[in-house]
């Protein structure tokens, strides 16, 4: 009922809206910020919105990286703000896609598909580039009250009201969907016209450029947007008619890239090495490959898991790459990948008990019985109260 | 999901309402996950695993046998060569007992944990001890139902809504609503020996919820499955792509 009256709030301002509605200045230029009460409701409409993430258990907490993905935007933003006080809160978002999105009052959604996708700190960096830059020009509260004043409320009331609560790059995530009406494909796409894009892609290089990355990796990090075909997901840029291509933003950033090459005043940025990316991310590589995992995107989840391993030895990690190869063909015939990872795992940690029952498990299936046998035995010493431990006592039984 | 529903002011029916005719018709989709030739070449024989409930959905055993053999009935009439429930469910018994019982001794609750390694170990075992191309899933689960003047449609079938009787000098007595109501539905899913999903669909079975006013209540599980015609009815419709 409160986002009922928010909306209806939200709909008495922008009727009464005109006076203030032709112009709406980035916040670097207002001297507080939100603006007026329609702009308010805006912000309390993206609150609840928030607030679901919470309820839903959507948001996957690592303070860690939160950290990490907070410094950068801070990087990027760097004194600009400081005169309206914005207090970016990071949101790590549960979900493999590769998406992100920043809401009006600046705090920016990550889903942690997200930061498995990227390679390096300078590509993360561009995508949030483009989030602070659609943040700075205000444009949701613009999309909301200026261009559909001038297009007549052409839209639709119900898009409308909830177009503006996030601006969104990469996948239009269903799972958003207003349970009312399923109206959140819309928020997330149809809000953001061309031009705001194309700004918002501009102003992201900007950014980065300031911050000292190398321009060039947006291309790269844009490119990577691809991998949400994967999931079978509709890329927010491919939705809509009104908004840019993804194809056509990447030749467009290109192009942008180039420009700013030729340029006197171009200085080359850098581009920060992967291992230091992998390193501050790590719990995000290890949980968004148990995410593929679980969804069945096994080649997904071994490069998420193979980027961990190279900057981090960890049994889980071991266990969870002997898992791709389980659960991708589950009857074998080739068990020696998977017997590998679960070796590689023991290794590490001679008391992973998961890793020790799949080798048993691998074993059994191949006949081994007295490997088998002797590898489930460990694994119930190890795990005696694990749910299925009665199941492998039962296995025992019948090997001996 | 029923106790969100259980009671909806008029504003939100009205709303919900508002924005399903607003909202262009959506294609219905295949119920395959892959493509369906690839399908008929590798899936021919199967295994039925036992039909289970979705939490809330009180399902008699009665009711379950009778949608597993509807099932087996009709995938045996479509040229499948369908391993008997039995197969199944000897070894999901065993894994039952192994684990102690799926239910917490001192609650009495589910233990998903134990369900979840039961499921997993019986499907391995399954596999390791019968030649089969794939998994045939049912599962009867609570979905919304829209209903438009009182009248709903959902997974293929259609029922009008009941009403309660409202007393003489009620704004609602007479009126006709719309908006979305809690029903059941049969679904079906196919897997491959890998567990990948190939094939799921649903069958709607009956409304579990009546409207009182602008309310809804639930229906009383005595109410709920009385009707075989309408369980075979919702069997036919989930296999019905097979």
């Amino acid at each position: 009922m409160r986002t009922l009256l928010s909306r209806l709030t939200l709909v008495c301002c922008l009727c009464t809206a005109p006076a203030f509605a032709a112009k709406v200045v980035p916040i670097t230029e207002l001297e507080a910020f939100p603006e007026n009460e329609s702009e308010q409701s805006l912000w309390q409409m993206a609150e609840e919105h928030e607030q679901r993430l919470e309820k839903e258990q959507r948001r996957w907490r690592n303070a860690e990286v939160e950290d990490y993905v907070r410094s950068v935007v801070l990087r990027m933003m760097g004194d600009r703000l400081d005169h309206v006080q914005v207090d970016v809160e990071i949101i790590l978002v549960s979900e493999p896609t590769l998406s992100a999105w920043v809401y009006p009052y600046g705090d920016i959604a990550v889903h942690t598909g997200l930061l498995a996708g990227m390679e390096n700190e300078a590509q993360l960096a561009a995508i949030l580039g483009h989030e602070i830059s659609h943040f700075v020009h205000r444009h949701s509260y613009r999309e909301l009250v200026v261009d559909n004043q001038q297009s007549g409320l052409g839209k639709g009331l119900g898009l409308l009201l909830t177009a503006a609560v996030a601006a969104k790059t990469g996948a239009v995530d269903t799972g958003l969907m207003d349970s009312v009406g399923g109206l959140y494909t819309g928020l997330v796409t149809n809000g953001y016209s061309r031009k705001l894009e194309h700004v918002a892609d501009a102003g992201g290089l900007e950014l980065m450029a300031e911050a000292g990355y190398d321009r060039a990796e947006a291309v790269t990090a844009f490119e990577a947007l691809k991998q949400n075909d994967v999931y079978g997901v509709v890329n927010v840029n491919t939705l809509w008619s009104s908004h840019p291509k993804l194809e056509d933003r990447i030749e467009n950033l290109r192009s942008d890239v180039e420009q700013a090459r030729r340029g006197k005043d171009y200085r080359p940025g850098k581009v920060p090495d992967s291992a230091s990316y992998y390193r501050a991310i790590a719990p995000a590589l290890l949980y968004n490959a148990s995410l593929d995992l679980r969804d069945r995107f096994f080649d997904r989840a071994r490069n998420a898991l193979q980027k961990y391993l190279s900057v981090e030895p960890s049994a889980q990690a071991e266990f969870l790459v002997g898992e791709t190869h389980r659960l991708a063909a589950l009857e074998g015939p080739d068990f020696e990948p998977r017997l590998a990872a679960y070796r590689r795992a023991v290794e590490l940690d001679s008391r992973y008990a998961p890793a020790y029952r799949e080798i048993g498990m691998a074993e059994r299936q191949r006949g081994g019985a007295p490997a088998a046998a002797a590898a489930l035995q460990r694994y119930v010493e190890l795990a005696p109260e694990a749910p299925d431990a009665g199941i492998i006592r039962a296995y025992l039984e019948d090997l001996r | 999901m029923s106790s969100s529903v259980r009671a909806v002011s008029r504003g939100s029916i009205l709303l919900v309402a508002l924005l399903v005719y607003s909202a262009a018709p959506a294609e219905e989709a295949s119920p395959y996950r892959v493509d369906e030739r690839d399908f008929g070449r590798t899936i021919r024989k199967v295994a039925v695993a036992p039909a289970d409930a979705a939490q809330r959905v009180h399902m008699p055993d009665a009711v379950a046998r009778l949608v597993e053999e509807e099932v087996i009935r009709l995938l045996d009439r479509k040229g499948y060569d369908v391993m008997p429930v039995s197969a199944y469910a000897a070894i999901q018994d065993r894994m039952t007992d192994a684990v102690g019982g799926l239910n917490d001794p001192s609650t009495g609750a589910l233990d998903p944990d134990k369900a979840a390694a039961v499921r997993d170990h019986s499907f391995r075992e399954m596999l390791r001890s019968h030649d089969m191309d794939g998994v045939v899933r049912i599962r009867v689960r609570h979905v919304g139902a829209p209903f438009a003047e009182d009248r709903a449609e959902w997974d293929g079938v259609k029922q009008e809504v009941e009403v309660r009787k409202e007393e003489r000098g009620s704004p609602y007595r007479g009126k006709k609503m719309s908006g979305t109501i809690a029903a059941s539905s049969v679904q079906v899913s196919v897997y491959d020996r890998n567990e990948n999903l190939l094939y799921s669909a649903q069958g709607g079975v009956e409304l579990v919820m009546r409207r009182a006013g602008p309310e809804f209540e639930e229906l009383a599980p005595g109410q709920l499955f009385q009707d075989d015609k309408r369980l075979r009815n919702a069997v036919k419709l989930a296999v019905r792509e097979l």
